[in-house]
């Protein structure tokens, strides 16, 4: 049974993509969709095997469905199903990785000033008019605050969980308190903006997006993956040492894959709360705190969880509700059940 | 063999000076003394998890902290005192992490690994809660697991931080069995720590009487177990009974 779920849970974001792919405003049929998909995957490699081979078309694939489903499906829907599954997935899996390197089960990426900097840097954009600057913006500010972060944790050349913890509130704070300015000083249509991108949304999603994410977090999750088992022994704090592990490079090396793949969600999608924290747990309560089988599920069911929470944002109301309130109203119940039902699945 | 020449750490007001001793293969030395006489402080400054100020290590005559951490970890394994990590692994889990040094980082161990990891389970009898989770064990078998996660690393030399603290009667005798027979059988020489001069006398081929960073008598059991030393070192008035010849060190206490 547990080997069942273990291995739906590792498939469950190809469900969780046709299924976000079918749901939406203008209805097609679902297996015109999943032939779409396929035929157009058939399609690129063609095209791919004719560029390397100069030319020569080896197979011709046509796509035979009206126009205006291919617009929905590949121009609209299909960059935003993908840049929900690859953030979910970077913010579930960073999350994951900083509970374990700082041996603390209540922090996520957040926790290292990200977000804060990040809303800092769109909320300038947004005040400055400069309404292409806000993901690079949100982007150097998230930067900014890690960097700002780690240094000021790092006493006598290592970071500590409580030292981290603190760092990481005060950088949020001065950060928070910086973004408060602005709204304040900020004309009412632009506050709204702002407030509206602190909710997160993947309303923004396409190509282009999808590009500059897509290289970054799947790189940043592929390193975690072949990492994880070094997370075990990094659990053990100053333990790790004794059976060889060279825990501060190694932590460094965590801490910076992890900024990378979290500033670039937050700069594309802005704040989502709470995935970071509820869905390694949730794997954890459920398939135990071993990272060789934590990590490739944290990585998959936050893929599947972000896209499907995004799915619902879009289509339970006529208007589009922000989802990061979506992830929080939907994750909490399940969080506090499970929480009830297995005493945590971690030492306090 | 383990051989330490001069080692001194200072920290602080603090300060361990010019230890000396070595400890050969199948040989357990014992550091003895009262809290906070730098008996934990030398067996981390031995390890290089406090930099000692010169090289003064040697582990079969190479020069032991030039080696990298991953390197150290396949000659010596280190018992730390026991502590919970945030997350329940389960026993197999924690004793397979012993093979750390010798995984790349980029590998995850597979079943040849844990298959080495349950079979020092089994040296010391533990391979039953192999599939326990850690945090529920009690003093005396985290204390054993602790000891399998060592042994995974097949070291010359294990250095054990008071193995017996925090253990019952009967988990004190049986932890340090253990350890002296698995001193004699994989040909380990052991350091640890101890606060009870009987069971050092017991279970030790050496012991160091250490007080105040410094070694006041080092010898065989029988040889510097003397009532003046003891006294000097512990500052409590002490005597020793001989019965069957084994020595038996006691405080004198005035008994109304």
């Amino acid at each position: 049974m547990r080997r069942f779920l273990f291995l739906f849970l590792l498939v469950s974001p190809i469900f969780a993509f046709f299924i976000s792919l079918f749901i939406g405003a203008y209805h097609m049929p679902f297996f015109a969709i999943v032939n779409m998909v396929i035929l157009k995957t058939l399609q690129i490699i063609s095209g791919i095997l004719a560029k390397i081979t100069f030319g020569t078309l080896y197979f011709d694939v046509q796509i035979p469905y009206p126009s205006v489903y291919q617009t929905i499906i590949f121009k609209i829907r299909l960059p935003r199903v993908i840049l929900a599954m690859i953030v979910g997935s970077a913010l579930a899996v960073s999350g994951a990785v900083l509970q374990a390197i700082f041996r603390n089960p209540l922090v996520n990426s957040y926790i290292l000033g990200i977000s804060a900097g990040a809303a800092f840097g769109a909320a300038l954009a947004i005040g400055l008019s400069l309404s292409l600057g806000i993901t690079p913006l949100a982007f150097a500010f998230a930067i900014l605050a890690v960097f700002l972060t780690t240094s000021l944790a790092k006493i006598g050349g290592r970071i500590t969980p409580v030292s981290l913890v603190l760092a990481g509130v005060i950088v949020n704070a001065f950060f928070s308190a910086l973004t408060s300015l602005l709204k304040f000083l900020m004309e009412h249509e632009k506050l709204a903006s702002v407030v509206y991108w602190l909710m997160g949304s993947f309303a923004d999603a396409d190509w282009h997006s999808v590009k500059v994410a897509f290289p970054v977090i799947f790189l940043g999750c592929m390193l975690i993956y072949l990492m994880r088992w070094q997370l075990n022994v990094l659990s053990f704090g100053e333990e790790a040492k004794m059976v060889g592990v060279e825990t501060e490079k190694l932590k460094f090396a965590f801490i910076i894959i992890i900024s990378l793949i979290t500033a670039v969600s937050v700069a594309f999608c802005g704040i989502i709360g709470w995935v970071g924290l509820m869905i390694p747990h949730i794997v954890r309560m459920a398939f135990g705190p071993d990272h060789k089988t934590l990590i490739p599920l944290t990585i998959t069911v936050g893929a599947s969880f972000m896209v499907l929470a995004d799915t619902l944002a879009r289509s339970i109301a006529t208007y589009e509700i922000p989802i990061g309130i979506l992830t929080t109203i939907l994750g909490i119940p399940f969080f506090a059940y499970l929480l009830r039902k297995t005493g945590g699945g971690w030492n306090a | 063999m383990l051989e330490v020449k001069g080692l001194s750490f200072s920290y602080g007001d603090f300060s361990v000076e010019d230890v000396c001793f070595e400890v050969r293969e199948g040989e357990i030395l014992s550091l003895l003394g009262p809290n906070g006489s730098g008996k934990t402080t030398i067996l981390k400054s031995i390890y290089g998890l406090l930099k000692p100020e010169k090289k003064c290590v040697f582990v079969d005559g190479k020069d032991f902290h030039s080696l990298s951490l991953k390197e150290r970890a396949k000659l010596a394994g280190y018992v730390p005192q026991s502590h919970h990590p945030p997350f329940p692994y389960t026993v197999l889990d924690v004793v397979v992490m012993g093979l750390a040094s010798q995984l790349g980082v980029f590998e995850s161990p597979r079943e040849e690994h844990y298959q080495k990891a349950l079979e020092k389970l089994k040296l010391i009898g533990m391979e039953r809660f192999k599939d326990k989770p850690y945090t529920q064990l009690s003093g005396g078998q985290l204390q054993l697991v602790l000891i399998a996660r060592a042994l995974v690393q097949e070291p010359k030399v294990l250095l054990l931080d008071e193995p017996t603290a925090h253990l019952d009667f009967k988990n004190q005798v049986r932890v340090l069995g253990i350890v002296k027979r698995l001193a004699k059988e994989e040909s380990i020489s052991a350091v640890m720590t101890l606060h009870d001069p009987n069971l050092a006398s017991l279970y030790s081929d050496k012991i160091a009487l250490v007080k105040e960073g410094r070694i006041r008598a080092l010898g065989k059991p029988n040889e510097i177990l003397k009532e003046e030393i003891l006294e000097e070192v512990y500052g409590v008035p002490i005597c020793i009974l001989e019965f069957n010849g084994f020595r038996l060190i006691l405080p004198k206490t005035e008994v109304v």
